[in-house]
């Protein structure tokens, strides 16, 4: 009863995405306040509907409904609860209900926060979102319904959770990332609804930053967390493959990034909006091409995709008219965009444009090194592989005057600075730079290695000069009068500078060793002494195993005493490695448990990481700097100053 | 079937994908670059029967082999490019994650370096323009001037009035 009340709440749903694209376009058309008034209303009903599907959904799974095909094959009574509400978007069905749990929540999220916008912006805005939700919504109700099924014959039990996704990232990765994969469409409708009303002045760009900060926050913190959980819980102690899944979610960070970038120039220096614009719309189209390919299997594996021809030729079809439709829009109108900001090769706005060239040249890469595996067996040259090596390369590259930029970009006046005032500050910025990485190396692993030197000087670039910009910044301004969007820039900075160091530093000088232990036996690795105390049975929920207690001291002190587990899921009939993890801020030590050999003794992988932690640390920091710029009162307080304006217009009008 | 469908969709649909992992050959190197090089070895090199994986995180036969040959080859004082030539040479370039140079793959370089040269050069144009135009006015120096300090004033405003209205 429960799943067909949802599947009926989709359908409404469905239905008020319809009014929603409908309505709306006739009230702009015949200039009805009526109708135009509608849309916010729509916008929240739709949340409404969807949510209550969704929590039809989880209870569906929480209370073990075998009658629902999505439940069957994916959870199982023996699975803990919290993994069974995980479960409930573990699937290809489910993980589409909570894309438009999150598509409705935006959407109702912009209809009750915008209301200093002009009727009219935002009715435009939300009629796009109705657009884009009519496509989804027809998508999961025709061919990817998470309410189907399985009468009458229906199992006894189900197939169970994945156990690699048994995890708390499972529960906190998904809602993130898909908060900032469907955030990145608020961007995009305010972009489309511009586009379509032809008034491309300034103000866009100041209504659509901060929900663009949002979306991009979550996005960052979606990254960081998923590259933490694969860490934690796949036990080979990787945090980044270069895999096409994470390729997908990089896409669209990285536009983004540029876009929160361009838009600071187009709403403050009224340059740039054309290349805006259509940021805007590159960020939502490779967060649907990332997303959806994968999840159509096309990249993986071509043969996946004809498994389900008809998922697999609506998502093409949704796609050609998304992204072929707002760019067709966009060349069309994007000649009328004016930006009437003027500025010399030595200006704040050359800079942003270089790390928008940057940016853009770093998604390409990413782009092409997915898809061009595909095209090129397709053109019969044969399979290649893309990954690791190629990918490192080019950002090692790439980073290089990206971190410059970083550091010395903020000091940096508009429209025109002149260069000769950056020669002494930079020069000792950066001899400091280099020395003090330097020592840092020396003193703490005896050995410098090229790569390592080269990230912590990146690194100390990047915080001294954003250090010498804030003191110089706080001569003018009070610190506490400074704009908290001042703040964002520096957290935003920081937090990369944190990421490359920790990248270049665990890179160079992880280390890691294969040994055999029995049990009472002691191994000296890395300075550290660990002593394999003993071997216990695990009996969990729905797993069995055995957990190696590890004691680890160094020179006689203690450190920690670790569990790596091995884990045996009957339902599924996995085996896991369950690393165990003593983890500082400048270290993790690593240990997973391998497979017990014929003489008794047990495999065991050390792994000694120094400051892997400072790639989630800068992440987090970066993801903040997003809640920093929405926090920012201006956005409030020109909001309504636009508003004044705005109506101050429609009366000269 | 479905179901090994429907598990594949759960992996595809996180953004981990499937990494089944163990180990069980205890390896000893004969000096510290050797170890080095094997490392490096076996993250470049792929697995050919899995799904997206390098031999030094998959389990699979192949891999333990591909593994077991990477070291034997190193002990026999082959270098790292000759291991990788014969893994090639036996697996296909498909086993390898750097991708060859050829008509198709040059693309990969080619494309960025040309998109940040075209936009160096549209940078170059357009300020080169913007810049005659306030030449032409001689009022540039004093234009850009005027800018910053209006947005300091206009900076120190608003958080002037943040601070008035809480």
């Amino acid at each position: 009863m429960i799943p067909e009340l949802g599947n009926f709440a989709l359908y409404i749903a469905f239905g008020f995405s319809l009014l929603l694209s409908i309505l709306p376009f006739i009230g702009l058309r015949k200039s009805n306040m009526g109708l135009m008034q509608t849309a916010p209303n729509l916008a929240v009903g739709l949340f409404v509907f969807t949510l209550f599907a969704f929590l039809c959904l989880v209870f569906a799974f929480v209370t073990d409904d075998f009658t629902v095909l999505n439940v069957a094959q994916n959870s199982n009574s023996a699975l803990p609860v919290q993994y069974k509400f995980a479960a409930s978007f573990g699937s290809h069905e489910g993980s589409f209900l909570l894309w438009l749990l999150m598509q409705s929540g935006w959407a109702c999220a912009v209809a009750v926060w915008s209301k200093s916008l002009p009727t009219t912006m935002r009715t435009r805005v939300l009629m796009v979102i109705g657009w884009i939700c009519v496509g989804f919504y027809a998508y999961i109700i025709t061919v990817s319904n998470p309410f189907d099924r399985t009468l009458p014959f229906f199992p006894v039990d189900g197939a169970d959770l994945n156990p690699l996704l048994q995890d708390i990232g499972m529960i906190i990765h998904p809602p993130l990332l898909y908060m900032g994969y469907v955030g990145m469409s608020i961007c995009f409708s305010f972009a489309i609804a511009a586009l379509l009303s032809g008034d491309l002045d300034s103000t866009w760009a100041k209504w659509s930053r901060p929900w663009t900060a949002v979306a991009w926050g979550f996005l960052t913190l979606g990254i960081t967390i998923g590259s933490w959980w694969a860490y934690s819980e796949l036990g080979w102690g990787g945090w980044w493959f270069w895999d096409p899944v994470e390729n997908a979610s990089l896409m669209p960070w990285l536009v983004a990034t540029a876009l929160l970038h361009s838009l600071a120039v187009a709403e403050k220096r009224n340059a740039f909006k054309s290349w805006t614009v259509f940021l805007a719309i590159a960020s939502f189209s490779l967060s649907l091409l990332g997303t959806f390919l994968v999840r159509s299997g096309v990249i993986v594996s071509v043969h996946a995709f004809a498994t389900d021809p008809a998922r697999g030729v609506f998502i093409l079809v949704l796609l050609a008219i998304v992204i072929g439709g707002s760019l067709l829009l966009y060349s069309l109108k994007a000649g009328l965009i004016k930006s009437v900001g003027k500025f010399s090769i030595f200006s704040r706005e050359s800079s942003l444009w270089l790390n928008n060239v940057f940016l853009v040249a770093a998604t390409i890469i990413v782009l092409l090194g997915t898809l061009l595996p595909l095209v090129h067996k397709e053109i019969g040259l044969g399979t290649i592989s893309i990954g690791e090596p190629f990918f490192n390369q080019m950002f090692t590259y790439l980073i290089v005057p990206f971190a410059l930029l970083i550091g010395i970009a903020p000091h940096i006046r508009w429209k025109q600075d002149k260069p000769n005032k950056f020669v002494a500050t930079p020069l000792i910025i950066c001899l400091a730079s280099v020395a003090l990485s330097y020592l840092w190396l020396v003193v703490e692993f005896g050995e410098v290695k090229g790569l390592a030197w080269l990230s912590t000087s990146l690194f100390w670039w990047i915080i001294l000069f954003t250090a010498v910009e804030l003191v110089k910044t706080t001569q003018k301004v009070r610190l506490t009068k400074l704009p908290l969007s001042h703040f964002a820039m520096v957290l935003g900075h920081v937090g990369l500078a944190f990421v490359i160091a920790g990248v270049g530093l665990t890179s160079q000088y992880s280390t890691e060793r294969d040994v055999k232990m029995f049990v009472g036996g002691s191994e000296s690795f890395s300075g550290f002494d660990f002593k394999f105390v003993k071997l216990q049975d695990v009996k969990g929920p729905n797993y069995d195993g055995w957990a190696a207690q590890i004691d680890i001291t160094q020179q006689g002190q203690e450190v920690s005493t670790l569990l790596a587990e091995k884990r045996f899921y009957p339902v599924q009939r996995n085996t896991m490695t369950e690393a165990a993890i003593d983890a500082t801020f400048f270290r993790d030590i690593y240990i997973s448990l391998g497979e017990q050999l014929p003489d008794k003794g047990w495999a065991l992988r050390l792994h000694l990481k120094p400051y892997v932690r400072w790639f989630w640390f800068g992440g987090i920091v970066v993801a903040f700097a997003g809640a920093l710029i929405v926090a920012d009162k201006r956005y409030r307080q020109q909001k309504s100053s636009v508003r004044v304006r705005s109506s101050a217009a429609a009366e000269i009008v | 079937m479905m179901k090994s469908i429907s598990i594949l969709i759960v992996i595809l649909a996180s953004l981990v994908s499937v990494k089944s992992y163990g180990f069980d050959e205890m390896v000893t190197f004969d000096n510290p670059k050797q170890e080095a090089e094997y490392r490096e070895l076996i993250k470049e090199l792929r697995c050919p029967k899995c799904q997206n994986q390098n031999i030094a995180d998959s389990n699979a036969i192949v891999a333990k082999d591909m593994r077991a040959k990477a070291l034997l080859l190193l002990q026999e004082g082959k270098s790292k490019q000759q291991v990788v030539d014969y893994m090639i040479n036996r697996y296909g370039q498909f086993a390898h994650y750097r991708p060859p140079v050829n008509i198709a793959t040059i693309m990969l370089w080619a494309i960025p370096v040309g998109f940040i040269l075209m936009c160096i050069i549209l940078l170059w144009r357009r300020s080169r323009l913007s810049t005659q135009v306030d030449n032409a006015t001689d009022t540039a120096g004093l234009n850009s001037e005027l800018d910053n300090l209006l947005d300091e004033v206009s900076d120190l405003q608003n958080a002037e009035t943040t601070r008035n209205n809480p």
